[in-house]
């Protein structure tokens, strides 16, 4: 008791010791669009210490008193050095390497790696994103990041994020400090994510700090541009599979900005004069397949004083595939059928926000935000018939729909305060009300004038509140010593059922002699969503499931240890993990999706544990001409479930053992710019059928049952794939003229066309043993895209 | 340059679609299989002839595929005795006996089996409990009619009430059967009985036990009353040419179990989209399933 006393007391002392202290705060921008620079590295010389700006370029540092050298630097940026000895609000303006064409941030003048308390946690910057290879030109976030250790893709050429042994609904992706339920295109080949959008990107594997939670195995932050404050430029690119404008530029000049941004895919008007003509040839038969996507993204950014700022952020969705057939024959008296199938889905995400930023002095800043995301499956078929004899028509109409979705509302209130020298506070609350609708589908039949049929069956809706409020404090313990200590309270209301959770957060950094760190972490994360997904496809059907009284919220922990060091531009760091995971939701065996119509997803899924060990490679180089990284990743993940491979443990699909990338960027001169990126990853595991035996039943049952052969499928999980390796090329022309600049974008994916398999299938040939048969999707897809910058 | 870089590299792809298209053979290292029995017995109380199989297992590399176990002996005993043997070599066995046996209330039953070269088998189960169930067949005579047909249909409904074990799961199985007295003297499945949209939600029809299976595996919280049955058959068809029975068959747990993951694997085969699935078996020492059921017949007149 005492002690605990003594402890209190000599924290608050060196809390609020701030009679010999002053504070710096205030700003980090682009100096020349306004952009607020999130990360950027305010360095105290002379003391060896820092602090980075947050998501609205904010920062706050206290200083003893004296005078002190500080250094504003950004990665791509030239640094700032400032004298300063009291207490002062700036807003930093830092020129960009690109505009200035000379010499800018090297990593020894970022903050170091070492000197990161946080662990786990990877920026990647844009630009260098933007000048990997891409398929069909079309540069994809989520797939850059696949690339990175720790981060294992699901099939071949989808975006679905396997994070240190996690499933993709354990990531949690907040576009703007959104949420978002769906971040596929095209089935998961293409995220959503719009590059020319999108200002910043991080992902948090581990070690997470109190302020962040609601899932288990990652955190990607995508912010979106501002808007330039003080002149209007355009972005288009049109490329094989989209073309996508942004648009930015002053409202009123250096006070308020607008950002939007477009993409859509136009195969479906390519092809629209072939089906016309294949059309045309049919008498009396008319097919129209089409198949698009589109989003939209658009953000107005507005100073309203020196220490507030509103930002409003909205981002659309859209993906629609149809296929409508008519067949008419008509006889020669004109009496007439006609049958017409009209086949569709779509799926379409909606996603608004209000973020108010404030600065409540030099030491407190707020941000609060409030949101909406909501998610939506839709997928239907209409079958109708009409008929015409002497005159009298006859008409039929059968329509079924499937929907299904979510939607939040939330609201959420972050502060940041900095008491004292060696502490920098974060605490907030968040509250969101969950609406899942995890299917219903509707009939209706209509013969002739009677509506014979119009119902509505299915899962009904399910309402839940989530709520958390976390403390956290970086606190600098001793020279060498920084811990971010916190803890994250979540509550989940569903039905009458209470699911309260204490999540203890830590992270601490040791400076060794040698100038490198050692870096533990410890993170109990809890989850209260779930989504029932086929392992192996992101599928649009997949369903957005709460927890509830009869499922129980998935839980993890999370300890991890890492070294990490800076040598010149170079950046390494090694890090172990062990992942604990529990109440992890699967389908139960030979489930699926497409439930009886009178189903509760509820009595599909079954509950287990699962766990990951690993261990991560880390070289980087941010700066320089040739930039890029190599990562290695060697782990190993398994599920238990009591219901599923008789309770024993077996290996996760996307276990992986060895996971290896190698990404080059190439700045040649001016005008060329070249990348690589190879990958190879242990095959994906499967379970295959290893013995067959007959069973003889004792009634015939219907259609005439009485034997039947059935196979014995091995352990789950306990065969492999083909291991996947694949390298991709591209190379970038810039033009730059007087009105902007221009490029040319060639790219090669999968260079040497090897056949990654995306699935594998047993194949029996008479009088041959059988062999497995494994399907590729992709070969290798040159593509050229072209750029237009003003 | 570029142009010609990408007219080759685009001539290219389109043989390696080819590739791709074709996939990538790959032997597969399987083990070796060891062949075991796969036995199964589902027996009705009182039944006068009692059926079981025995089969042997094959690899998957053998081509042969399974075939019936030779010289295969399986014996039935509960309270220490051997009640009957099935022997042979044809796979579908059969044997006949006491007339009107019965299972002792709450007793185990035991099946062993051996053949040459394959490892001996061995299961228990413990007796159900007996059937009980009532069951009000008053016919409604609802005409009907539907927008697919120009014919008038007679709609006949029926309840089933079952006797709920407190703080036991339950399992039974409802089987409808029909016949024409005139044609034919063996039932058959009825097809045109469905539960109707309440009951339904409480039910599972399996097709490889040729009825519905109603459990309260949540202990009680599935009622068993007033399950709700419409038959439906043409105007034409006169009254009493077709003659309809209820099957009522309290079974155990395993054969529950059995008849469900049967329905799921063979779902699971045809839908690319479904988890992969096993079938659920209790025979030690290889394959298969010893089911236990005791039955009531409720013709539905």
């Amino acid at each position: 008791m005492m002690k605990s006393l003594c402890l209190i007391l000599a924290w608050a002392w060196a809390s609020f010791a701030w009679a010999q202290q002053f504070t710096l705060s205030g700003t980090v921008k682009d100096a020349a669009s306004g952009e607020s620079l999130m990360g950027a590295t305010i360095w105290c010389e002379d003391l060896a210490v820092g602090t980075s700006s947050n998501t609205f370029g904010f920062f706050t540092m206290t200083l003893p008193e004296g005078v002190h050298d500080i250094v504003f630097s950004f990665i791509g940026y030239e640094s700032i050095r400032l004298r300063v000895d009291e207490s002062v609000r700036m807003d930093v303006g830092l020129s960009s390497g690109v505009a200035l064409q000379e010499a800018v941030v090297t990593a020894s003048e970022a903050r170091k790696i070492e000197e990161q308390v946080l662990m786990s946690r990877i920026e990647v910057p844009l630009d260098q994103i933007r000048a990997l290879p891409a398929i069909g030109g079309e540069v994809d976030l989520l797939k850059a990041l696949q690339w990175l250790p720790g981060v294992q893709s699901g099939g071949e050429g989808t975006t679905g994020l396997y994070v240190r042994g996690g499933s993709p609904d354990q990531n949690l992706m907040l576009l703007d400090g959104v949420p978002l339920y769906s971040v596929n295109h095209l089935f998961g080949f293409f995220s959503v994510f719009n590059a020319d959008a999108v200002k910043s990107m991080s992902l948090t594997k581990g070690g997470f700090p109190a302020r962040y939670g609601g899932r288990l195995s990652s955190i990607l932050e995508v912010n979106l541009k501002d808007g330039h404050l003080s002149e209007f430029h355009a972005d288009g690119t049109v490329s094989l599979i989209a073309s996508k404008v942004t648009l930015e530029g002053p409202l009123v000049k250096d006070k308020a900005s607008f950002m939007i941004s477009g993409r859509r895919t136009y195969i479906d008007l390519l092809a629209k004069p072939i089906i016309w003509a294949v059309n045309a040839t049919n008498n009396g038969l008319r097919t129209d397949p089409a198949y698009f996507f589109q989003d939209f993204n658009g953000k107005v950014h507005w100073k309203v004083g020196e220490r507030d700022r509103l930002y409003f952020s909205a981002f659309n969705s859209l993906d629609d595939f149809g296929i409508a057939t008519t067949e008419r024959i008509t006889e020669d008296n004109g009496d007439y059928e006609e049958n017409t199938a009209d086949l569709g889905l779509d799926w379409r995400n909606a996603v608004q926000s209000i973020r108010w930023a404030h600065e409540w002095g030099a030491r407190l800043f707020s941000n609060t935000t409030l949101t909406r995301s909501r998610y939506q499956f839709n997928t239907g078929a209409e079958l109708s018939d009409a008929s015409s004899s002497a005159g009298q028509v006859t008409t039929n109409r059968f329509a079924a729909l499937y929907k299904s979705g979510i939607e939040d509302l939330g609201a959420k209130i972050d502060f940041e305060f900095t008491p004292g020298f060696s502490h920098l506070l974060r605490y907030g609350a968040s509250y969101t009300n969950h609406r899942f609708t995890p299917g219903a589908t509707s009939l209706q039949l209509e013969a002739g004038a009677e509506n014979a049929l119009d119902t509505l069956i299915g899962s009904s809706e399910i309402r839940s509140n989530e709520a958390f409020a976390y403390v956290e404090d970086e606190w600098e313990l001793s020279e060498r010593i920084r811990v971010n200590v916190g803890l994250h309270g979540a509550l989940l209301a569903v039905g009458g059922e209470r699911y309260p959770s204490l999540q203890p957060r830590f992270a601490c950094n040791i400076r060794l002699p040698d100038r490198s760190a050692l870096k533990f972490s410890y993170a109990q994360m809890s989850q209260f969503v779930n989504l029932l997904t086929n392992e192996g496809l992101s599928l649009p059907t997949d369903l957005w499931v709460p927890s509830t009284e009869r499922i129980r919220p998935q839980q993890s922990a999370q300890y991890a240890v890492g070294w990490a060091r800076t040598y010149g531009d170079w950046e390494l760091s090694l890090e172990g993990y062990w992942k604990d995971m529990d109440g992890l939701l699967s389908y139960k065996e030979g489930a699926s999706f497409v439930f009886g119509l009178d189903a509760d997803w509820q009595d599909q899924v079954v509950q287990g544990v699962g766990r990951s060990v690993g261990f991560e490679v880390f070289l980087q180089r941010k700066v320089g001409d040739t930039k890029g990284w190599i990562g290695y990743t060697l782990s190993k993940t398994d599920r238990q479930f009591d219901e599923l491979n008789n309770g024993n443990r077996f290996p996760f699909t996307y276990d992986r053992r060895h996971d290896v990338s190698l990404v080059i960027t190439h700045t040649f001169d001016e005008a060329w710019t070249g990348s690589l990126a190879w990958v190879y990853g242990t095959g994906r595991a499967l379970t295959l059928t290893e013995s067959v035996y007959t069973i003889d039943l004792p009634v015939e049952g219907d259609f005439g049952i009485s034997s039947v052969d059935v196979e014995v499928p091995s352990e789950r999980n306990a065969y492999r794939m083909s291991p996947y390796h694949r390298l991709d090329a591209s190379l970038t022309r810039t033009l730059v003229g007087d009105k902007g600049s221009r490029q040319l974008v060639l790219s090669i994916y999968n260079a040497y066309n090897n056949v990654n398999p995306f699935f594998a299938q047993v194949v029996r040939e008479a009088g041959n043993p059988p062999v497995i048969r494994e399907y590729g999707i992709f070969p290798i897809i040159p593509s050229v895209a072209w750029r237009v910058i003003f | 340059m570029a142009r010609y870089l990408l007219i080759a590299s685009g001539i290219f792809s389109l043989f390696a679609c080819s590739k791709q298209r074709e996939g990538i053979v790959r032997n597969i290292p399987f083990p070796e299989h060891d062949p075991k029995l796969a036995v199964t017995a589902i027996l009705t109380e009182s039944d006068s002839i009692v059926y079981a199989s025995a089969y042997q297992s094959a690899g998957v590399l053998d081509s042969a595929g399974s075939v019936p176990a030779q010289d295969a002996v399986l014996t039935i005993e509960w309270d220490g005795t051997a009640a009957w043997s099935w022997s042979g070599s044809e796979g579908k066995l059969e044997a006949v006996p006491a007339a009107n046996w019965q299972w002792p209330d709450g007793g185990v039953v035991s099946l062993s089996g051996e053949a040459p070269n394959l490892p001996a088998v061995a299961s228990q189960a413990v007796v159900p409990p007996p059937v009980g169930c009532v069951v009000d067949a008053s016919f409604g005579w609802d005409t009907v009619s539907y927008p697919w047909s120009s014919e008038v249909f007679i709609e006949d409904h029926f309840k089933v009430s079952l006797t709920n074990h407190a703080g036991e799961a339950d399992h039974y199985l409802l089987v409808f059967e029909q016949r024409y007295p005139e044609f034919e003297t063996q039932w058959t499945a009825a097809w045109n009985i469905e539960a109707n949209l309440s009951t339904a939600q409480r039910l599972d029809y399996n097709v490889f036990a040729g009825g519905y299976l109603i459990e309260d595996l949540d202990l009680d919280q599935t009622p068993f009353s007033d399950l709700g049955f419409v038959s439906i058959r043409s105007e034409s068809e006169l009254e009493g040419e077709v003659q309809w029975r209820l099957r009522v068959q309290s079974i155990t747990p395993d054969l529950a179990t059995h008849y469900e993951s049967l329905q799921a694997f063979f779902s699971s085969q045809d839908n690319p989209f479904s988890e992969p699935a096993s079938v659920f078996g209790n025979i030690e020492g290889g394959f298969g399933i010893l089911g236990l059921c005791r039955e009531l017949i409720f013709p539905l007149e």
